[in-house]
């Protein structure tokens, strides 16, 4: 529960990109351009790039609170003959 | 007919055609097990993963139907880009601990994970057929887009679908999963070559990107009032779905962790803004006004606004590049339509053939017939395509998005809590299926932005949506009283610690 109380701030810096491209009185504009280009246009294009930066740091800022890791992956062999029954790990998987 | 173009694109098919079939033998494993041939082990890192959900997402039928959009209707068509941008936070945030608690149960469906959760075989049949009535027809439209190119580079008659369809159908059987995932990587590389080529050169000829914009009427460049609810619901509603869509679920799924699926989050934006450009290719249609053209009056009578695109390439390219794009939007129609028929496949076999046919079925038996399930459906919208009128396809993708949306209390909101009742649940699905379907209705099947009244004031907004709230209300009220009556609740197969942490 404790650890959940710490991520909550960082998953709440998650709503700026909603708030800021549903209103749409905040973009609704086609000046100023940009390169010829509108308004309503760059301001959303933009908006990927804040966006996708804005998940990058809460990656970051709450890695530390993701469970432990996997001891690193095992052989794929190994792995397709211990498949028949459903693989119990709940972690992260090492990413091959 | 376009020779330099057909060249290059039947020799980019021939080559993905190849990988296709040698897929089978990557990362080789016993393809006889479900979880092997439909979720290719769950073994795919963080760059796989980014190739194949962004080859998943943005379907050979995004590239065309977004930019006709734009071409035809202006700002409103770019809610594609707003939808884009808040779906990914969404995925951080929801689906690692959709991914934990799959991986702990050994669930390959969003229905198996129902199935658990509730202990209701009854809702998580009502979540799998949803899922599979809103496939179906969108993996139709891939076909679609596929038509539009071919029928660009001069080639008509449905035969040369046939012969593509069926291709895809052999190795999609033989190889399961691993054959989109290891295409998406060409497809991905062939997409972005072909759209950033575009957006440098058509510019460079049509007199810079103002010019364009000019070109645009100004009452199309941005939004008129009345459409601000229309484009945010839209954007939220798509965005909402994406993510309970099976083809999305499964290539979820077959990450190899939580932190594949959270890296991807901050990647695969990378793929909106690529949408974004090509969304303004519709604008460039518009001003380099290939529409008036005549030689493309025919193609703009057969297709309408899909035909922006291909002619926009047509007029702007070489041939042979015409042919290279074209490619592009060719090959997008095969990633996503091989793993649309592994997850409605998967949802057969789990969720109604071992829940009803055969419980006892063993792990080979159930391999199989997933296998033979994703011929049938991909046979399903061949002939969907060829004998029904297309644009039934279409109303019946917009329908399926008003559907899909409607999993989203047992799907989403149960990975969160456990206090909704099954039956609950299962009437609020049922008044938003029937409430979307019924709003979609007296849109004559033609939209999806329903004139919402409320206080006196009309609200246009995504259907869907609308549908959702009502499914929501019915849910908590049910909810409230069952559990107060004390109607069982089912047993809960899982733990709070499966689903990861947070």
């Amino acid at each position: 529960m404790r650890r959940e109380r710490r991520l909550w701030p960082w998953y709440a810096a998650l709503l700026a990109p909603f708030v800021a491209t549903l209103w749409v009185p905040f973009f609704d504009s086609a000046e100023p351009r940009l390169g010829g280009v509108p308004f309503f246009y760059w301001y959303q294009f933009l908006w990927v790039g804040i966006s996708s930066a804005l998940t990058a740091v809460v990656y970051f800022a709450t890695q530390r609170e993701d469970p432990p890791r996997d001891p690193p992956p095992q052989r794929s062999e190994g792995r397709g003959a211990r498949s028949a029954s459903p693989p119990s790990r709940d972690r992260d998987g090492g990413s091959t | 007919m376009n020779t330099p173009a057909l060249v290059v694109f039947v020799a980019l098919f021939v080559i993905v055609t190849a990988i296709g079939f040698v897929a089978s033998r990557w990362r080789p494993a016993d393809l006889d097990q479900l979880h092997e041939w439909g979720l290719g082990g769950r073994r795919f890192g963080t760059v796989v993963t980014w190739f194949l959900l962004g080859g998943d997402l943005y379907t050979a039928y995004t590239f065309v139907a977004v930019p006709a959009l734009v071409f035809g209707k202006g700002a409103i068509g770019f809610f594609a880009l707003p939808y884009t941008i808040i779906a990914y936070p969404l995925v951080f945030v929801i689906m690692p601990r959709l991914w934990s608690v799959a991986r702990k149960h050994g669930y390959i469906t969003g229905a198996d994970f129902v199935r658990g959760r509730y202990e209701s075989g009854t809702l998580a049949l009502a979540v799998a057929i949803t899922g599979i009535l809103a496939t179906m027809p969108y993996i139709a439209l891939q076909l679609v887009g596929m038509q539009v190119v071919l029928a660009a580079m001069g080639i008509s008659g449905d035969a040369p679908l046939v012969v593509a369809f069926v291709v895809l159908a052999a190795y999609t059987y033989q190889s399961g999963l691993r054959a989109p995932a290891l295409i998406a990587i060409a497809k991905d590389v062939i997409i972005y070559i072909a759209v950033l080529a575009a957006v440098v050169t058509i510019p460079a000829k049509l007199g810079g990107y103002g010019a364009i914009f000019d070109a645009v009427p100004p009452k199309k460049l941005i939004l008129a009032p009345q459409q601000a609810s229309a484009y945010s619901t839209l954007a939220l509603g798509s965005a909402l779905a994406l993510f309970l869509y099976p083809h999305s679920l499964t290539g979820i799924l077959s990450s190899s962790g939580r932190a594949v699926i959270r890296r991807n989050s901050a990647m695969l934006p990378a793929y909106s803004f690529l949408l974004g450009l090509i969304a303004l290719l519709g604008y460039m249609a518009v001003a380099s006004g290939v529409d008036k053209s005549p030689a493309y009056a025919e193609g703009f009578r057969q297709y309408g606004a899909n035909y922006a695109v291909p002619a926009l390439f047509l007029q702007s390219f070489p041939a042979w590049f015409a042919g290279f794009g074209f490619a592009a939007i060719a090959i997008g129609a095969l990633v996503p339509a091989a793993i649309m028929s592994i997850a409605a496949a998967n949802l057969f076999t789990r969720n109604i053939y071992k829940e009803l046919i055969r419980p006892a079925c063993t792990p080979k038996e159930e391999a199989g017939v997933a296998k033979l399930a994703s011929l049938v459906v991909k046979f399903g919208a061949l002939v969907f395509i060829v004998a029904v009128p297309q644009e039934y396809a279409i109303q019946l993708q917009l329908l399926g998005g008003v559907w899909i949306l409607q999993t989203f209390p047992a799907l989403v909101l149960g990975l969160y809590t456990r206090w909704l009742h099954r039956w609950a649940l299962l009437a609020g699905w049922a008044a938003g299926m029937t409430t979307g379907t019924w709003m979609a209705h007296t849109l004559a099947f033609k939209g999806n932005v329903y004139p919402l009244k409320l206080f006196g004031t009309i609200v246009p907004g995504y259907a869907a949506l609308w549908a959702l709230i009502v499914n929501l209300a019915v849910a908590v009220v049910l909810s409230a009283v069952f559990n107060a009556a004390g109607v069982a609740r089912g047993k809960d197969a899982t733990s709070p610690e499966d689903y990861g942490g947070h």
